[in-house]
């Protein structure tokens, strides 16, 4: 990890959140390789016409990478910039953009449709037909009507990367067992014989 | 979560002639369909009111029915006289236990099959608001039931009305009737309920099944069908049921039992949103008079959307007087995230918001007016003619 592997422009709106806040467009990054992954060196842009004692080998750059471990030529600390671990960025997370839930209407052999609320009282509500490959194998075999589903659609963040996420699956809602079963009929017993049928 | 307020449909009851209540000896049919659920208000006399069936009005999100009544300066508490539950399909009872809960002095009347012993067996099973968002027609019913036992504690208040073939919902001893109406059930019939029966018995679940939404009995057999008649005026509401091949159940079996010179009705709500399998030629030939005045509701999911074109004009070569309450047009899906919109469109085959319009054919006739003379009818909101909707959309 001596030498900087290559001087690389990055786009700034390809940075997260937080690089992006307070970070000058002129800044620029130097990449290193070791046998274990990368480093990115942040120059900031007031560092940049500085006088700086040393040079990056094979990068023609004036810049101070001092904060990198160089064996063979020491660097000053003049224009230290702060220096950013790949790995240390590679924390996953996710931004939920919207959740859909509702239930199966329709399903045949290859297709099947849904009526998706993002709240119970949602009027006009969504109304939707998927390809059966849009679920997962397992999924498949529980699509029946009135299945339970959820979908969601959202960034997912890994490292600088964000991907865009649509996620598809059913709920698995526990089973009815007989003791809330009679629980239910007994309630609903209750219901009708208060009521005196014309 | 990004999101904005989805755009409604456009609202039938601003600045018109809508508020206009009838006449206390005018008849009045209003019916209401937004693509997914409909509603029937009738005029029973004197501001009084009978409501068959609930959808959502599109921008108050309240019963069609009741904000119809609002708009119109009666006090739905007081002049709802009976409220009808035509079948506990979804899209006939959303906010119908709202309409009854309001109706505080109404009767309430539904399909036979409630009372059988195998319906509480989905009553107990399948309420599942508690577990699923989006409410169904089962819930609505079992609201509509935990009102009745509320109000069984007060001798006031008539028990509720099993609909069967037959049987008379209207007049009632106990309520004033200035038109002299009667409201008859053509169906039900006995056959019919015995067979919901039968497949309430095949969908009633299991322990160790996985819980899920009640799954629409896709069969309508147990629709109640209405036959109104005041002055000699005659009107068919249609309910949901079906023509099917065995005369002795459907609408074949209400045409064997009721076909006749004196049976024959001056207006029809086309069942089943004008689908193939909604009417029937003899239906129109032996229970309609020619030019009869036609409404049905368009009804909208998935790649379902009724009527179609070719209904219309079917319909059509039997009646050229035949509205529908909205075209059968979703809304198109939009979100204020545009990878929202992108991702949904992405993932589907086919995006769309439900209901798209929403609309009102109102219809009206003094009692003094001869049973054949047309019926006064206008359109509020996205409801039109059926020979416009097909002329535009050809």
């Amino acid at each position: 990890m001596s030498e900087p592997s290559s001087t690389l422009s990055f786009p700034l709106k390809w940075a997260s959140k937080e690089y992006r806040k307070d970070e000058p467009l002129e800044t620029r990054f130097f990449l290193f390789h070791n046998g274990e992954g990368c480093v990115v060196v942040r120059e900031p842009a007031e560092n940049r016409d500085k006088d700086h004692e040393a040079r990056i080998p094979g990068t023609g750059s004036s810049a101070s990478t001092v904060g990198v471990e160089n064996n063979s030529a020491p660097l000053t600390m003049s224009g230290v910039p702060r220096t950013r671990v790949l790995r240390r960025q590679s924390e996953q997370r996710y931004i939920l953009l919207k959740k859909y839930e509702g239930y199966l209407t329709a399903r045949d052999e290859d297709s099947f449709s849904a009526r998706l609320f993002e709240n119970d009282s949602d009027y006009p509500v969504l109304d939707a037909v998927f390809d059966l490959e849009e679920l997962s194998e397992t999924d498949r075999e529980l699509a029946v009507e009135g299945a339970p589903m959820v979908w969601t659609i959202g960034y997912a963040y890994e490292g600088s990367t964000r991907k865009r996420e649509s996620s598809i699956y059913l709920r698995r809602l526990p089973a009815w067992d007989s003791e809330e079963l009679e629980r239910g009929r007994k309630a609903a017993k209750d219901l009708t014989s208060a009521i005196r049928w014309e | 979560m990004a999101g904005k307020q989805r755009k409604t449909s456009p609202v039938p009851f601003d600045g018109n002639s809508v508020t206009v209540a009838p006449g206390s000896r005018e008849l009045e049919v209003s019916v209401f369909g937004p693509g997914f659920g409909e509603c029937v208000a009738l005029h029973l006399g004197d501001g009084n009111w009978a409501i068959v069936d609930s959808c959502l009005d599109a921008r108050s999100k309240l019963p069609a029915s009741l904000h119809y009544l609002n708009c119109i300066g009666a006090d739905p508490a007081t002049s709802i006289q009976l409220v009808v539950g035509t079948h506990w399909h979804d899209d006939h009872m959303d906010g119908l236990s709202t309409v009854f809960q309001t109706a505080v002095g109404a009767i309430f009347a539904c399909t036979g099959a409630v009372q059988q012993k195998d319906f509480e067996e989905v009553l107990a099973s399948w309420t599942g608001a508690r577990f699923l968002p989006g409410g169904s027609g089962v819930d609505e019913l079992s609201s509509i039931l935990a009102e009745l036992k509320k109000r069984s504690n007060d001798s006031r208040y008539v028990a509720p009305k099993l609909a069967i073939v037959g049987r008379a919902l209207w007049p009632v001893a106990s309520k004033p009737n200035p038109l002299e109406m009667s409201i008859k059930c053509l169906s039900p019939s006995d056959a019919a309920v015995l067979v919901t029966i039968g497949r309430l018995k095949g969908v009633a679940p299991a322990s160790t099944m996985m819980r899920r939404r009640l799954p629409n009995l896709l069969e309508n057999d147990t629709s109640v069908v209405l036959s109104v008649e005041a002055g000699g005026h005659r009107i068919l509401l249609g309910g949901d049921l079906h023509v099917k091949a065995d005369r002795s159940l459907g609408w074949l079996a209400i045409v064997d039992d009721h076909a006749g010179a004196d049976a024959r009705h001056h207006a029809f709500k086309v069942p089943h949103h004008g689908s193939p399998t909604g009417d029937h030629d003899e239906v129109w030939s032996k229970m309609a008079v020619g030019q009869t005045c036609a409404v049905t509701t368009p009804f909208v999911r998935g790649n379902v959307c009724l009527p179609s074109v070719a209904d219309c004009k079917r319909i059509l070569s039997k009646t050229q007087n035949a509205y529908l309450s909205a075209p059968p047009i979703a809304a198109k899906f939009q979100d204020s995230s545009k990878a929202v919109e992108r991702t949904v469109m992405e993932a589907t085959r086919l995006v769309q918001l439900v209901p798209g319009k929403y609309g009102h054919v109102r219809m009206r006739k003094h009692l003094k007016e001869k049973p054949g003379t047309p019926w006064r009818v206008e359109l509020f909101g996205s409801a039109v003619s059926m020979a416009d909707y097909v002329r535009t959309t050809s």
